[in-house]
């Protein structure tokens, strides 16, 4: 078995990225005035990178979110996207890769997150994904 | 020319209050018809008296109240 | 008596003009539109000018320029003369016509001075009996004028539309007395036959105390006593004058008060709004948060929810196929192989439990890490699921009540912008004012109230001094007989006065009581509202009142075309009481009337025009489709002024 890891990564670059999360009232750091942990933006962000089918390996490393702080449904997704990505739940035995792979979309994710929150300067993020998980949510439903 | 009106009014009220005593009635509609005659500057003063002596000669003063 | 023609002959903008007014069988009324400034003001300048020889009406632009016309002047060389005429053709009921003719002669100056008048008369000329002309000048001419429409008597005839609409702000008390006591010709009463036989009376007086010195002192104190009176009447009037006034003043004032708001009451109506501002929007931004958290939670829900399901159906699956959970724990297993002795017994592996041990570590598919991971996922993915469900209609309740605390500030938002206007005209200092005048003009009204109880005792202590006196004086007189003659001549004298004193009174009350009847007559007759109002008042004190039909006083509430026609009617009701029939001829007639009341004073004034001369000056603008539909076709006349093109010049066209 692998060593298991004990937290999750994000590349350097994106440390600048989720500071500015900090525009939009619904994504911000609770340090900063807002109510969101790191983990719960790392998940949001890497939720993001699923959604869009995108995954972007780490240039660097940095530590962003303790394991031990994942909680169970937190660990449900992580582990649900491992398996929806290798298609096989065999993933589950290996916590790197499972976490790498979590660290991966949530590279990809925060990257486009952060460009998509730029390009609706005029109507606010929180507007657009209202629209987008309703539009969503109709798809799910049937 | 006498144009102008002499308000009818003032006619009859001086009748009215003068009570049937005739010379002051007449008297006084005497001094009206010399005003309106004379509206501008004229020699009220000798017409006043002249008048005032005649009447009051007729007038008997016992039909005054 | 109406006006049949007015010839204008270098009068201000009128060069040469000949106005013919023309009277039809239903009607006479004559109309002239020209834009301000076209001289329509200065037809009835001339009129004024011709009969008394003055311009009231002159606007800001004439008064700077002279009465010659100015083309005249540019025409006239240095030093030479021109002559300014206007001529009125008046005709009487009689069918006999006075023409009036007004001349001025100008020397023009070529250099920049004005030109100088050098000469003025005035004439009036008309055929007697028996068709030889007469003619009167200057003095005697005036007095004719005096018998059509006497000077005193103008302004009620010959107005302009902005007087029609001032008439009872501007004709106070003072001025409604002065027509009443002009129309009653009381005018010869007071101020000549009475004032003339006090003078003779106390010459009379004072002729017979030569004779007699007791007599001659009683006298004295007589007259003084009379002179006394004389003064303490004056300030009774004066004392009522002022009375009149502080207490119109402190209405004004009173009137200004009522207007402000209630202050207190909006202030502390804008504090509870406030307050109930500050919570909704706390609430407000509660329940934006909530819907934040919602939208927050459920982003990775519904963008993981492929992986979720997909999950889901795999441990569903593993269940189904018994797979997990576990029978038995591989890793246990795979121990017991390798190390060949039982982990739970102890018992070393034969060949026959090897095997047993192999075939059930074949069977388990998975290991049990993974099959403790799928375990641990299916509950928070069940959740997840079940959570999704109610998104749509928790999102839509979140909206819902969003949307709703946004209305709710929105209204208060729109209370308190009212009382932020109604609490902006709000000057304390201003208010403050006006209660301090109101509060002056009261005590002045009290302090003259009281004023006039002393004046009024004092005048009936000398009245009664008086006629103690004059009784004392007779009974002198009687004693000598030298004193019958002119005894008989005073008393006469006396009570002549007496008579008409007493004459006057009793015209001044029926002069108003019919004017008052009159004004009502006309006014109910012309005016479209009939039911709203009661009544027109006109007081002893010749005070003018409208009554509401509710029995209020309305006549500063009512609408500028209502005060015109009331204005109207008492003018007219002048008219009829007072004999004098004359031209009406108004400027401006409907500027300060709305528009929907217009058409409905246009019909008033066709009506007034089928009993008298009605000469009106319109403004194009004023002159508008619905009143020219109106009057066109009743009117007897229809003029055009037109300004030259240098402007120093007014043309006339028929229309």
């Amino acid at each position: 078995m692998s060593e298991i890891p004990d937290r999750l990564n994000i590349d350097r670059k994106d440390r600048e990225l989720y500071n500015k999360l900090d525009s939009e009232e619904i994504l911000k750091f609770k340090d900063n005035g807002g109510t969101r942990t790191r983990k719960e933006q790392f998940i949001f962000a890497m939720a993001y990178g699923f959604k869009l089918e995108s995954r972007k390996p780490l240039d660097s490393m940095e530590g962003f979110v303790l394991a031990k702080d994942l909680r169970p449904d937190d660990e449900a997704l992580i582990n649900a996207i491992a398996i929806y990505n290798t298609k096989s739940i065999e993933i589950l035995s290996d916590q790197k890769e499972v976490f790498k792979i979590a660290e991966e979309y949530a590279h990809a994710g925060i990257i486009l997150l952060d460009s998509k929150i730029k390009s609706t300067s005029f109507v606010s993020y929180e507007r657009e994904l209202e629209k987008t998980l309703h539009e969503m949510f109709q798809k799910i439903k049937l | 020319m006498n144009e102008g009106k002499i308000n009818e009014q003032i006619l009859n009220s001086i009748k009215e209050v003068s009570k049937d005593d005739m010379e002051i009635e007449n008297f006084l509609k005497d001094l009206l018809f010399e005003e309106i005659e004379h509206p501008g500057r004229w020699q009220w003063r000798d017409i006043y008296s002249k008048k005032i002596k005649e009447y009051s000669e007729r007038w008997d003063n016992n039909s005054e109240n | 008596m109406r006006i049949e023609k007015i010839i204008l002959k270098n009068y201000r903008q009128f060069r040469d003009v000949e106005i013919l007014l023309n009277k039809s069988l239903s009607s006479d009324l004559n109309i002239f539109i020209g834009k301000n400034g076209a001289g329509k003001t200065n037809i009835l300048n001339a009129i004024n000018w011709c009969l008394y020889g003055d311009e009231p009406h002159l606007s800001k632009d004439s008064q700077q320029l002279p009465m010659l016309n100015l083309q005249t002047i540019k025409e006239t060389i240095d030093e030479g003369d021109q002559e300014v005429m206007v001529e009125v053709y008046v005709k009487l009921e009689e069918e006999r016509t006075i023409i009036f003719t007004r001349r001025a002669t100008y020397r023009v100056y070529k250099e920049e001075r004005l030109p100088q008048l050098r000469n003025c008369d005035f004439e009036a000329r008309f055929s007697d009996e028996k068709g030889n002309t007469k003619f009167l000048q200057n003095e005697d001419a005036v007095s004719l004028v005096e018998r059509f429409v006497s000077k005193d008597m103008r302004e009620f005839f010959f107005f302009d539309g902005e007087r029609l609409d001032n008439y009872f702000k501007i004709a106070t008390i003072q001025n409604i007395s002065h027509a009443v006591f002009v129309i009653s010709q009381i005018d010869l009463l007071r101020n000549k036959i009475e004032n003339r036989l006090d003078t003779v009376l106390r010459e009379l007086r004072r002729e017979a105390g030569k004779e007699n010195p007791k007599i001659d002192e009683i006298r004295n104190r007589l007259e003084e006593d009379e002179d006394k009176l004389k003064d303490v009447e004056n300030r009774i009037e004066e004392c009522k004058k002022q009375i009149e006034i502080a207490k119109g003043k402190a209405k004004e004032c009173s009137d200004n008060l009522m207007r402000i708001p209630d202050v207190e009451a909006l202030e502390k109506e804008r504090e509870r709004l406030k307050r109930e501002k500050k919570s909704k929007k706390e609430i407000l931004d509660t329940k934006k948060k909530e819907r934040q958290d919602l939208l927050f939670e459920y982003e990775k829900i519904i963008f993981l929810w492929p992986a979720i399901e997909n999950s889901l159906q795999t441990i569903n699956e593993k269940k189904r196929l018994k797979e997990i959970p576990p029978t038995v724990d591989r890793s246990l297993l795979e121990e017991i192989l390798k190390n060949k002795v039982c982990s739970i017994c102890g018992t070393p592996l034969n060949d026959t439990s090897e095997k047993r041990v192999n075939d059930l570590l074949q069977n388990i598919k998975l290991s049990s890490i993974i099959s403790q991971k799928l375990l641990n996922m299916e509950n928070p993915l069940r959740s997840f699921i079940e959570e999704s469900k109610f998104f749509d209609e928790k999102l839509r309740k979140i909206n819902y009540e969003i949307t709703d605390y946004n209305k709710n500030l929105e209204r208060i938002e729109i209370d308190l912008s009212e009382i932020d206007k109604k609490l902006s005209g709000y000057d304390p200092e201003r208010i403050r004012r006006w209660q301090e005048q109101r509060k002056e003009y009261e005590e002045i009204q009290t302090k003259n109230q009281k004023l006039l109880g002393q004046l009024e005792m004092k005048r009936d202590e000398l009245n009664k001094s008086i006629d103690d006196l004059k009784k004392q004086y007779e009974d002198e007189l009687k004693k000598e007989k030298k004193f019958e003659l002119i005894k008989k001549q005073i008393d006469f004298c006396s009570k002549a006065l007496d008579v008409a004193k007493k004459t006057e009174e009793i015209i001044l009350r029926q002069t108003r009581e019919k004017i008052e009847s009159e004004t009502n007559k006309l006014f109910f007759n012309l005016i479209w509202k009939k039911e709203t109002f009661k009544n027109v008042e006109i007081k002893p004190d010749f005070n003018i009142n409208l009554i509401h039909s509710m029995g209020y006083e309305c006549l500063g509430t009512i609408s500028s075309a209502e005060r015109e026609v009331l204005a109207l009617s008492f003018t007219l009701a002048l008219q009829t009481i007072s004999g004098f029939n004359s031209p009406i001829l108004i400027d401006t007639p409907v500027a300060r009337v709305s528009d929907e009341l217009r058409t409905n004073f246009g019909k008033v004034l066709l009506d007034v025009s089928t009993g008298q001369q009605i000469i009106l000056l319109f403004t194009p603008s004023e002159y508008d489709k619905d009143i020219s539909k109106l009057l066109d076709p009743r009117s007897s006349g229809r003029f055009m002024l037109k300004l030259s093109s240098n402007e120093k010049e007014v043309k006339m066209e028929v229309l």
